[in-house]
């Protein structure tokens, strides 16, 4: 991989490819612009292949610039990330009426906002564990931290997200997780 | 007012996202509930933490169902390969253009002077104004009397050369090895 070897970068590419292409589409909720952060995260591993220590997990490295493309691009296009195609089927089947469906994706980018606020480290572990459905240990081997410190910092991640939802009116007032509103609703007094 | 989360609270709250996040259960997991029926403030704080964690999940599905398109490796490796491609013919045409530069550089001299360059030094001039004649002094109407400036040139030496088409004949002095003037 340090050496101009395609095939190795390509080994290297389909074994991560996912992780990071899942992780930009959770977090902008566009295929073309998780593609487009794709191939620019590896595009720059691959610039930057002679630094890549190979005794080290590339995962944080990848992640972190994967991260920090998501969120400039987030930024610079102010994009309502959601992909109409995926909206268009959804309506076209039935599944979800239309004004469910904005709600749903106007919630999704409040939570992309609250992850976005957090500090990078708490991002990483919410990221992996949550959107990417890693456990806790892969995704303590894939950060090259101890469990224990991947237990920490997602506690203080969701306390902080938490907070950060909660203080958004739409979220707070408007949201309830499927499947949890007999646990969750409020008696009528 | 900033009330602080009793102690009880704070011993309690990492089982409590223990279960949330469905981690097995242990004993601190079994106080913890059983604190949570006593506790209103920990049950708010379970109930927002769970709609954070449904939503961050219900997030998580949707980035799960995606998978890399087949022509990104195709993509990616185009890409890789053109970038490492572009910079050969940078690396020729900037050696072509160092090479040109070092033939003008070795053979311009060669060129300009026919006879070649006169690197012979013919030592000092016999007199003081000989190398340095007097200025000439302008007489001006008013004012400051103003000098005609002169080029002071030094004796060709190694790296040193004098362009005799373009400062001319006159300004040669061949026994002396200087110029004296720069003509108008």
């Amino acid at each position: 991989m340090q050496a101009d070897d395609l095939d190795a970068f390509e080994a290297f590419f389909g074994r991560h490819r996912t992780l990071i292409y899942r992780t930009a589409y959770g977090l902008t909720g566009d295929r073309q612009a998780a593609e487009e952060v794709l191939q620019d995260t590896f595009a720059r591993a691959y610039t930057h292949r002679a630094t890549l220590l190979p005794d080290l997990s590339p995962v944080p490295w990848l992640h972190r610039v994967a991260l920090n493309l998501c969120y400039s691009r987030l930024d610079r296009r102010r994009v309502k990330a959601e992909p109409i195609a995926e909206s268009t089927a959804q309506l076209r089947d039935g599944a979800i009426e239309p004004a469910e469906q904005a709600e749903q994706r106007e919630l999704r980018q409040i939570v992309r906002e609250g992850i976005a606020a957090l500090p990078t480290k708490h991002q990483s572990v919410v990221v992996l564990y949550y959107l990417n459905g890693l456990s806790l240990q892969e995704t303590a081997t894939s950060l090259g931290i101890a469990i224990g410190t991947v237990k920490s910092r997602l506690h203080y991640a969701l306390a902080n997200l938490r907070d950060h939802l909660e203080r958004d009116r739409r979220f707070a007032h408007d949201y309830r997780p499927l499947g949890r509103k007999e646990e969750l609703e409020v008696p009528p007094a | 007012m900033i009330t602080r989360m009793p102690r009880s609270c704070v011993a309690h709250r990492a089982a409590l996202l223990d279960f949330v996040d469905g981690q097995p259960r242990t004993d601190a997991s079994a106080a913890a509930l059983s604190h949570l029926e006593r506790c209103r403030a920990c049950e708010e704080e379970l109930a927002g933490i769970v709609r954070t964690v449904a939503a961050l999940r219900r997030l998580g599905r949707l980035a799960a169902a995606a998978e890399p398109p087949a022509h990104a490796w195709p993509a990616l490796r185009a890409r890789v390969t053109r970038r490492a491609d572009r910079w050969m013919p940078r690396f020729s045409i900037a050696g072509l253009a160092v090479s040109a530069a070092l033939v003008v550089m070795i053979s311009l001299p060669a060129t300009i002077s026919p006879g070649g360059a006169d690197w012979s030094y013919r030592g000092a001039p016999a007199r003081q104004e000989d190398a340095h004649p007097a200025r000439p002094v302008v007489q001006r109407p008013f004012g400051r009397q103003a000098v005609t400036p002169t080029v002071a040139v030094a004796a060709p030496g190694p790296g040193r050369h004098i362009d005799r088409r373009v400062y001319g004949e006159a300004a040669w002095a061949p026994e002396v090895g200087v110029m004296k003037s720069r003509p108008r």
